[in-house]
């Protein structure tokens, strides 16, 4: 609704507008001015009687563009300030989209959980309001619901109408790196460059281009030529300075400078915030939650609904999203039915509820909200079948044994030595409501108390769970797949499309714990050859 | 349907016995958890109450029996907000979808009655529309500046209540216990300023600045010794790091300098009078800009023009801190006499003059056009703010308007001024002790010399249009001003073709329900009992010195002693 150019051709027009951002204010607000798109005609107006820079021939379309709450609230300073308080009045009395229509309107978007309408919302908030938070958010929720390109476009967007936001010329830089989007990123930089901003994100931009083209040592020259101090902070940002130690890693891989790669990946957990015990917190957290569930009514067995758990970065989403191509299966990711029924139990065993007061009757209300955050999500007509993704459950194995004795699992596993030389390389976060180690040790910790908690629940041989292997996955994609909606009673029927995007992942995430075993000769990483050992993996 | 609106946001609901009421819970604070807001979310002040609701969902501490209340006060914005995030949180959907609709409206109803309101400087209309946006956002800014607004608009009366409400939901905000001290102190409300620090002193809230406050009502009740007793604990101390103590460092001078003035140790005041300077001075703020600016515009060649045909309009000018607030509120008091604080009259029509010539406004037809145009603008604006339909005579007070004597002279040839004037020692004396807002014209005020200069400056170009016996000008001299105020307030009354009225002589009065435009008002506010001001001879060992050489042929040519 707001945009009327695809996200590439908004990118382009933006970042080359963006170039010109040094000359002078007015002839960049004029180069905006040519950009087709609401947001920017806007925010640029918006901008222009911000700097008192609107020309004695736009005060008309300023008083007409006042329609929009985000120009009507300086467009009728400009004028008061400019002694035309007729113009004044007239921009101040103009009609705008009420803020409180939009913001329910964002929370009933929230609440049926419709990415599209939060980030038209979002976009529709910044023309009421001109605050920049709204633009992030449509860029945040766009990186979700369409991928990064089209994040891209809306922090491409915010930076054009802030260019002094250090921020969003950060977002823009990852955004484009990570979605491999060369041409934007090349021309991104050279617009930073022509600008003469943003020395240390030129720099990391030129690595990651390096990378790209498969030139490491292009990427370290890159980063060796940025000023000393210059990326890292506080002149960098903690996550531009992660970038840069990840991008050092990534590039000295390359180069099979193995140990030098691993000094520089664990450098970026030693420069985060001092966190403290959070795998101890976590571990308390189980604990208090289990206490709390107790015993008493438990979920029924539904033989449509499977859970997919999985040590983070183990391949569970890859599993669930491969099984969510079969027409009669949904798979749903990050449903938070477990928290949902902890939350209540938790609440009452706190404050009990008055109309709640028999546990037996505490206990069947948690159970039902449990089953209908699954439920509120659910959007494939044609699927009879859900595969709930949650590798974050697996340290919950007992709770989840207490709630539904009878519910069946989909387990993932992988090479922990390779679990664990991807989070070194940060390849990706862990799942969300896990603790996030800083060093190996921490991650050793953190898996060894996940995989304890589940195998003491959960033997090897339970018939209640289907393990499957994440090397298969990706050397057997179609035998796999078919044993795996098998635990449906279904056919697999979706095996091209999943084989597709099997093959472009398996060629991304090949074993590489071999090169980095040198990691995982010291006491602390002992629990991760155990487990290697346990699930039948070679670690030596 | 029609907006909701707080039960008692006009109302004052403790403003009566104890206007402090709210604030003397703060122990709770002691107490640590929920004591603080919990209890504060049962305040009959429905601001107080949706503020401190809002701040239990914040924290997640609302207890569930509490859960009908608040979806009750989600027509505010900030409970809404919270209600639903908290509610999400706890995954009670059914109660985060009430949240969502729970029927916030007219949110754009408001902003453009808020907008439309500043534009007609209706400043209580603003204030509580301020007001109104906090309980839609939360932010506690828009509390200060509902309090600013109310103070503009009815006086401290009105201000405080906003202070109170800000400082009760946001306690460790030094900003608004500074903005609570200022309203009450620049009225002469020191037994209330007294009261606030000693509720603050005893809860262990904002006690830095507190303290300081506390010198200055020490001072205010006739006891420098003791305001500099209550200075000492800051004499060593470390203001990087103790909250608000850096904004502060400009205030202990003042009080210091007035301190040691009220002691005789005339040398020590006039060091920290210089230190206050130094500390308020702001190095991006150019005094050549005003005295550029008054050069340019006395420059201008302006034809003649057609006669002015408004004869209600007068000039009030000067200098700075030469009795002109004394004698607008003076003549503020007449029923026939409305007066406008300070305004940008002149200044719209600068504006368009300037427009004009740099080409940003298409240019009228010929110059004339143009001069009559930018004078029409003068009288629009009186004529946009007036309040008064019924006076007879608009009084344009602006001191600093001397400055620009030749550029009025050739828009207005037949524009009326009322001068004031006083012993240049004493105005100069007087601005350097002074902490004016900070703009181009005030920055030429950081020192006795700068001073000098920017008084010779300004009477310069006074006096080389106008003559101290001109028709066209009615002098007023400070010291005849405040020992025979009603001969001095009826001559001026006549030169206005007015009448004497006695609510003239109770100026003070109404002076109390006025904002503090300027550092005027504390005396004002005390009437004529402050009696004549003259200190020059005290600090004799300044106006001997050459720095105050600029001003010597101006005490002669006003007739004054020089030192």
């Amino acid at each position: 609704m707001l945009a009327t150019l695809s996200a590439g051709a908004l990118l382009g027009q933006l970042i080359s507008a963006f170039s010109g951002a040094h000359v002078g204010w007015l002839p960049y607000l004029d180069s905006l001015d040519l950009i087709d798109d609401e947001i920017v005609r806007v925010g640029a107006l918006r901008l222009r009687a911000e700097r008192r820079l609107v020309r004695y021939e736009q005060w008309d379309n300023l008083v007409e563009m006042s329609r929009y709450g985000a120009v009507r609230s300086v467009a009728s300073y400009f004028f008061e300030e400019a002694f035309e308080f007729e113009r004044a009045e007239k921009s101040a009395a103009t009609p705008a989209e009420p803020v409180d229509e939009l913001d329910t309107a964002m929370f009933n978007a929230q609440l049926s959980s419709d990415l599209d309408a939060q980030i038209d919302i979002a976009g529709r908030l910044f023309l009421v309001t001109g605050n920049v938070d709204t633009l992030f958010l449509a860029s945040a929720m766009a990186e979700v619901r369409h991928g990064r390109l089209e994040a891209a476009a809306w922090t491409a967007r915010t930076l054009a109408l802030f260019p002094d936001n250090k921020q969003a010329a950060e977002r823009l830089l990852l955004l484009l790196a990570d979605a491999e989007a060369s041409e934007h990123l090349r021309a991104y930089a050279d617009a930073l460059t022509a600008s003469k901003l943003g020395g240390a994100i030129v720099a990391v931009a030129r690595a990651s281009l390096a990378l790209l083209s498969e030139d490491p040592k292009g990427a370290l020259d890159a980063l060796d030529a940025a000023r000393p101090g210059a990326l890292s902070p506080p002149r960098a940002s903690a996550m531009l300075a992660a970038r840069v130690m990840r991008l050092r890693g990534q590039a000295l891989d390359r180069l099979r400078d193995y140990r030098a790669a691993a000094e520089a990946f664990l450098e970026t957990g030693r420069r985060m915030s001092d966190r403290k015990d959070e795998i101890a917190h976590y571990r308390i957290k189980i604990e208090a939650a289990a206490r709390f569930v107790g015993s008493g009514e438990t979920l029924p067995l539904d033989s449509h609904a499977v859970t997919i758990v999985g040590f983070p970065g183990s391949g569970a989403e890859l599993l669930g999203r491969s099984l969510g191509e079969h027409p009669l299966i949904e798979s749903l990711e990050a449903v938070p039915g477990l928290e949902a029924a902890l939350s209540y139990l938790q609440r009452n065993a706190e404050e009990p509820a008055a109309e709640t007061t028999e546990s037996s009757a505490v206990r069947s209300e948690a159970v039902r909200r449990f089953r209908e955050e699954a439920q509120r999500r659910r959007r494939k007509a044609s699927a009879t079948c859900v595969a709930a993704i949650a590798p974050e459950r697996m340290g919950y194995a007992q709770i989840l044994n207490g709630l539904g004795p009878e519910q069946r699992y989909l387990l993932v596993v992988r090479h922990p030595l390779d679990l664990a030389v991807n989070w070194v390389k940060r390849e990706a976060p862990l799942t969300k409501g896990m603790p996030q180690p800083n060093a190996l040790e921490e991650f050793v910790a953190l898996y060894d108390l996940v995989m304890e908690r589940w195998f003491n629940t959960f033997k090897r041989d339970d018939p209640r769970v289907l393990e499957v292997r994440y090397e298969r996955l990706l050397s057997d994609p179609s035998g796999t797949l078919k044993a795996a909606a098998g635990i449906f009673g279904l056919p697999w029927e979706g095996a091209k499309l999943a084989a597709g995007l099997l093959t472009e992942k398996g060629s991304k995430t090949e074993s590489t714990w071999r090169d980095y075993l040198f990691l995982f000769r010291t006491a602390e990483a002992k629990p991760l050859l155990k487990w290697a050992e346990f699930l039948g993996y070679e670690a030596k | 349907m029609v907006p909701m609106e707080p039960q008692n946001l006009n109302d004052v609901p403790f403003a009566g016995a104890d206007i402090f009421a709210p604030l003397r819970h703060f122990d709770l604070l002691k107490q640590g958890g929920n004591a603080y807001p919990e209890f504060h979310s049962h305040s009959d002040d429905e601001v107080i109450r949706v503020g401190a609701l809002t701040a239990l969902l914040t924290t997640r501490s609302i207890k569930s029996e509490r859960y009908e209340e608040v979806l009750s006060f989600c027509h505010y914005g900030m409970v809404r907000l919270q209600a639903f995030s908290f509610f999400e949180s706890i995954y009670e959907h059914e109660l985060a979808r009430r949240a969502a609709n729970a029927g916030a409206q007219g949110s754009d109803e408001r902003a453009r009655k808020a907008l439309i309101a500043g534009l007609a400087t209706d400043n209580h209309e603003v204030g509580l529309a301020m007001g109104r946006e906090f309980l839609e956002t939360g932010d506690p800014r828009l509390m200060l500046r509902a309090m600013e607004k109310s103070e503009w608009g009815g006086g401290w009366r009105e201000a405080v209540p906003w202070g109170v409400r800000a400082a009760t939901l946001a306690p460790t905000q030094w900003p608004i216990f500074v903005s609570l001290y200022n309203a009450l102190s620049q009225a002469n409300q020191w037994e209330l300023v007294e009261e606030l620090i000693t509720i603050c002193l005893a809860a262990g809230v904002c006690t830095d600045v507190s303290r300081v406050y506390l010198a200055d009502v020490r001072l205010a009740k006739g006891d420098p010794a003791r305001a500099l007793e209550e200075l000492r604990p800051f004499e060593n101390m470390d203001f990087a790091n103790r909250p608000g103590m850096k904004f502060l460092e400009g205030t202990l001078e003042r009080i210091r300098g007035d301190a040691s003035e009220k002691l005789k140790l005339y040398r020590k005041a006039y060091g920290h009078y210089q230190n206050m300077n130094r500390m308020d001075r702001d190095q991006t703020v150019k005094p050549i800009v005003a005295i550029e600016g008054y050069k340019a515009r006395g420059a201008l060649v302006i034809p003649a023009l057609p006669p002015d045909a408004r004869t209600d309009c007068v000039m009030m000018a000067g200098f700075p801190r030469s009795g002109t607030t004394l004698l607008e509120n003076a003549l503020a008091a007449h029923p026939l006499v409305e007066t406008f604080e300070e305004v940008a009259a002149l200044r719209s029509s600068i504006d368009y003059i300037e427009r004009v010539l740099s080409e940003r406004t298409p240019r009228p037809g010929t110059d004339v056009e143009l001069y009559v145009a930018a004078r029409d603008r003068y009288y629009s604006y009186v004529d946009r703010f007036s309040r008064r339909p019924d006076a007879k005579v608009r009084v344009d007070k602006l001191p600093l308007r001397s400055g620009d004597a030749a550029f009025v002279s050739k828009l207005m040839p037949d524009m009326r001024f009322i001068f004031a004037v006083r012993h240049p020692f004493d105005v100069v004396l007087s601005c350097f002790k002074q902490r004016f807002g900070v703009n181009p014209a005030m920055a030429n005020l950081h020192t006795i010399e700068e001073a000098s200069r920017f008084y010779a400056f300004v009477m310069e170009q006074w006096f080389s249009v106008h003559s101290l016996d001109d028709p066209r000008v009615h002098y007023v001299r400070y010291h005849e001003l405040v020992t025979d105020f009603q001969n001095v307030a009826s001559g001026t009354l006549r030169f206005l073709g007015l009448d004497w009225d006695d609510d003239v002589e109770d100026f003070a009065t109404k002076a109390t329900g006025r904002r503090a435009k300027t550092p005027s008002y504390q005396k004002v506010r005390q009437g004529l009992s402050i009696g004549v001001q003259s200190n020059w001879k005290k600090y004799d060992f300044v106006f001997k010195s050459p720095a105050a050489d600029p001003l010597r042929p101006w005490v002669r040519h006003f007739g004054y002693e020089d030192a």
